[in-house]
């Protein structure tokens, strides 16, 4: 067993016996409805499924929007958000129910209400959440793929910038040793156990599902095997809070949901910086790198969120960090993502096959973070 | 005549563009996603064919490059020169296999000797291989990065 968290080694191990399953046929929407009537006709038999419509956006699972009519005339509208049978990213629904569960009323999430994480109704494990009104995008963009270089323009980066900032902060403190999230393991045993863990669950899924073997990376495996920093203080990380994974009003710019959860973990804090500041998840405008289009670069980000949260940014971590999600970057796109439409078994194999073509620039960073022989 | 791969691609561009996507309602909106980055795919594909053959074989000549190298500076106990045997076959195996196999090939026996200086290579031979490997891979992705502009998301790179 990889050492890891015990339900994500446990994931691994279930990944490994759908390699070998025929392609994955994408569910239409009839079939989700009658899905969905079947389901509901066990959980809350009075209620009327419809709308049923499939959402855009995201690169890893599939996703409907419906509606459930309730005898008192009551019509509330729910996302179900189920896997393929691989996709651009190796997750649990179960954790990701527990984890908006707990995040309800700590910030702005859509709220999980039914939950099928053995697949015992649907054909792959699901959830159901209520839908929450946002975009998370301007209306003038047309094609995004998956928020990458999302520009917010003026004036929705005023006034998303303190939100941002605020549900930041409230996520890495959120008390999450008080948190009912049983499946998220609390990495406790000894100061590198968190980050410990993450290195082997990535690179277990590196050895999975690698379609080249890319020299780099696996200089880049031994490195970040050998430097594990320690993390005193783990603390919850969203795992990938860009733009594009949040909803807001496009009118007044306010936040309405902190979406995508399903990498978030307990760990080192400086996972979310190197992710974040990755220049694929920024702008570039008139040569100068937006973090998320929001902050006027690292600096501005990471001095703005000291202040806003009350936590400090240790540039070694930083560093390591920022080598980890490179490395974890290539990961998704390269390997995950790559394996998942050879093997036709993701609805959105064109998808993978274009993000694909961001692994050169994840492999050119990781050489150039190795060459300076462990500082940026 | 037999119509040309290039005249069969811009046709289907036109009937996506054309027909399929107008017909698509709005609120279809993974099948309009899908049938934007399908037309993007192969435009970028017409725009690459004509140098693709000579791309992977710059590839394939990279990496046999790379692997002449690493088989040249490591050195070790019996895991590394075991390993880098292999990869000496890797190198010379090379009639009748395509670039992309030659390049895989070459791979492969590269992450065996990476992994076998982590086991009992010499210090400084690991050092001066993983610095070979991190120039070289550096001037592999450069290339990458370039043939993957039409893309759009390097903004290094700005689409031709």
């Amino acid at each position: 067993m990889i050492d890891t968290e015990p339900h994500l080694a446990a994931l691994l191990e279930q990944r490994k016996a759908r390699r070998a399953m025929p392609p994955y046929v994408p569910q239409s929407d009839t079939a989700v409805e009658a899905l969905l009537a079947g389901y509901f006709a066990l959980h809350e038999p009075s209620a009327e499924v419809g709308n049923v419509a499939r959402l855009g956006g995201g690169a890893s699972k599939e996703q409907f929007v419906f509606s459930l009519a309730r005898p008192d005339g009551e019509a509330k509208r729910y996302v179900l958000r189920m896997d393929a049978l691989e996709g651009i990213t190796e997750t649990s629904r179960q954790r990701e129910f527990e984890i908006l569960r707990a995040m309800e009323g700590v910030v702005p999430v859509p709220r999980p209400v039914w939950i099928d994480a053995d697949a015992n109704h649907f054909p792959q494990p699901a959830l159901i959440m209520e839908w929450v009104a946002g975009t998370p995008k301007p209306s003038t963009i047309t094609l995004s793929v998956t928020g990458l270089g999302t520009v917010l323009g003026d004036p929705l980066r005023g006034l998303i910038r303190p939100q941002y900032l605020d549900l930041l902060s409230r996520i890495h403190n959120f008390d999450w040793r008080g948190a009912d999230i049983p499946n998220y393991a609390a990495p406790d045993s000894d100061p590198k156990q968190a980050t410990r863990w993450l290195i082997q669950f990535w690179k277990a899924l590196l050895e999975q599902d690698a379609v080249v073997r890319e020299p780099v990376l696996r200089l880049a495996t031994q490195w970040l095997e050998a430097n594990v920093p320690d993390c005193d203080d783990p603390r919850l990380v969203h795992g990938d809070f860009r733009t594009g994974n949040y909803l807001f009003d496009e009118a007044s710019g306010q936040i309405t949901a902190v979406l995508d959860w399903e990498m978030s973990y307990i760990g080192d804090i400086h996972a979310d910086f190197g992710w974040l500041l990755q220049p694929v998840f920024g702008t570039k405008i008139d040569g100068a790198f937006r973090v998320s289009d929001i902050f006027d670069g690292p600096e501005d980000f990471i001095a703005a969120y000291q202040t806003a949260s009350g936590n400090m940014i240790d540039r070694a971590k930083l560093h390591y960090f920022t080598v980890f999600n490179a490395w974890k970057s290539y990961i998704l796109v390269s390997a995950l993502g790559m394996r998942a439409a050879r093997e036709q078994h993701n609805h959105q194999d064109v998808l993978l096959t274009f993000l694909a073509a961001t692994g050169p620039m994840f492999v050119a960073e990781l050489a150039r973070l190795l060459s300076t022989g462990g500082r940026a | 005549m037999n119509p040309s791969v290039e005249d069969r691609l811009n046709s289907v561009v036109r009937a996506i563009g054309g027909v399929i996507l107008p017909a698509l309602p709005e609120s279809a909106s993974l099948a309009r996603e899908q049938a934007m980055l399908a037309m993007g795919h192969i435009q970028i594909i017409l725009a690459q064919m004509p140098a693709a053959q000579a791309f992977a074989n710059q590839e394939a000549d990279d990496l046999h490059r790379l692997g002449l190298a690493v088989a040249d500076g490591a050195a070790g106990g019996p895991v590394t020169q075991g390993a880098v045997a292999a990869l000496s076959v890797a190198l010379g195996d090379t009639e009748n296999r395509s670039a992309s196999e030659r390049t895989a090939r070459v791979q492969d026996a590269i992450d065996v000797v990476l992994r076998a200086l982590m086991e009992d290579g010499d210090r400084v031979a690991a050092s001066t291989v993983s610095a070979v490997v991190l120039e070289q891979g550096a001037a592999r992705a450069l290339k990458d990065r370039q043939w993957c502009a039409a893309m759009g998301f390097d903004s290094d790179f700005s689409p031709a």
